[in-house]
């Protein structure tokens, strides 16, 4: 049994996520400069540069290299994104982000994308699935190294509404649903990684999701 | 561009993390483009060539490939 001063002491080496920016167009979202603390940014970056098993997909929606957390139960390392304590201080945070309470189950995966890889304007509107939050983590990209997240209006290009840059260890959170259309530039130079964090509802399965549980 | 990407009404904080340079913005502008131009003309080969055995549109069978956390 951990006590609560140790839990909290986990979660303040893990998370900063303490200054966010609330934003409402093209539809309510926030974004935050600073996510994990500096030494976990670094950790998590360098843990999956060192040749963590991705999982191409490629659909004619989207192509990129991905992996879920769930399936690295055994790395030590990287452990500590998952203790319960520093989820629930995640649930917590995020809540107030969000202006509305999230779920303490969270599934928590990667994506890697490489030149010419992208993600064309989807919604994720998925019936588990209620938030997204979207942590990049890099060296340092050039503004027109491709790659940016962007938020829209609606489901075609002429509705681009927001292009965040791709500073490292910013994040990025929206709820899901019918408009949070939203897609990934094309990546031209270099290697985009993120670490997304989803919040999930009751009608999000055990079958479906290997999710990881708040305390 | 839709017009609401503005440094104006951005405290200052945000010049990191939002975008706003022209060349960048016209550049994703460009690229989601020809992304979407690819996924339309591919549902439209698929309408024009209906496959055996499903009825349901193709648009909606390659959402839902993309599965979960997409982004």
């Amino acid at each position: 049994m951990i006590s609560s001063a140790a839990a909290i002491e986990v979660a303040e080496d893990i998370l900063a996520f303490e200054t966010v920016f609330r934003r409402t167009v093209p539809y309510p979202h926030f974004v935050s400069p600073q996510f994990y603390t500096e030494r976990f940014a670094e950790t998590l970056l360098a843990w999956l540069e060192s040749g963590a098993d991705w999982r191409l997909k490629e659909t004619p929606l989207y192509a990129q290299y991905e992996l879920g957390f769930g399936k690295f139960r055994h790395c030590t390392e990287i452990q500590s994104l998952w203790d319960p304590a520093v989820l629930a201080r995640l649930r917590d945070q995020a809540s107030r982000a969000y202006g509305v309470p999230v779920s303490g189950r969270i599934n928590i995966s990667a994506h890697k994308l490489v030149s010419g890889q992208h993600g064309s304007i989807h919604t994720d509107n998925e019936p588990g699935e209620t938030h997204r939050l979207v942590v990049q983590l890099n060296r340092g990209r050039a503004n027109d190294s491709g790659g940016n997240l962007t938020l829209l209006s609606g489901p075609t290009p002429a509705d681009i509404a927001v292009v965040f840059k791709q500073a490292s260890n910013s994040a990025v959170g929206f709820g899901l649903g019918p408009v949070s259309h939203h897609a990934i530039s094309r990546v031209r130079t270099g290697t985009r990684f993120t670490v997304i964090y989803t919040f999930l509802s009751d009608a999000a399965t055990d079958a479906k999701y290997n999710y990881f549980v708040a305390s | 561009m839709g017009g609401t990407v503005t440094s104006s009404s951005m405290p200052p904080e945000l010049d990191a993390l939002i975008e706003t340079d022209s060349k960048i913005l016209d550049q994703v502008r460009k690229d989601l483009s020809q992304e979407y131009i690819l996924f339309m003309s591919r549902v439209m080969k698929e309408r024009l060539a209906p496959q055996a055995g499903g009825s349901t549109p193709a648009f909606d069978r390659m959402r839902k490939a993309s599965g979960p956390t997409t982004s």
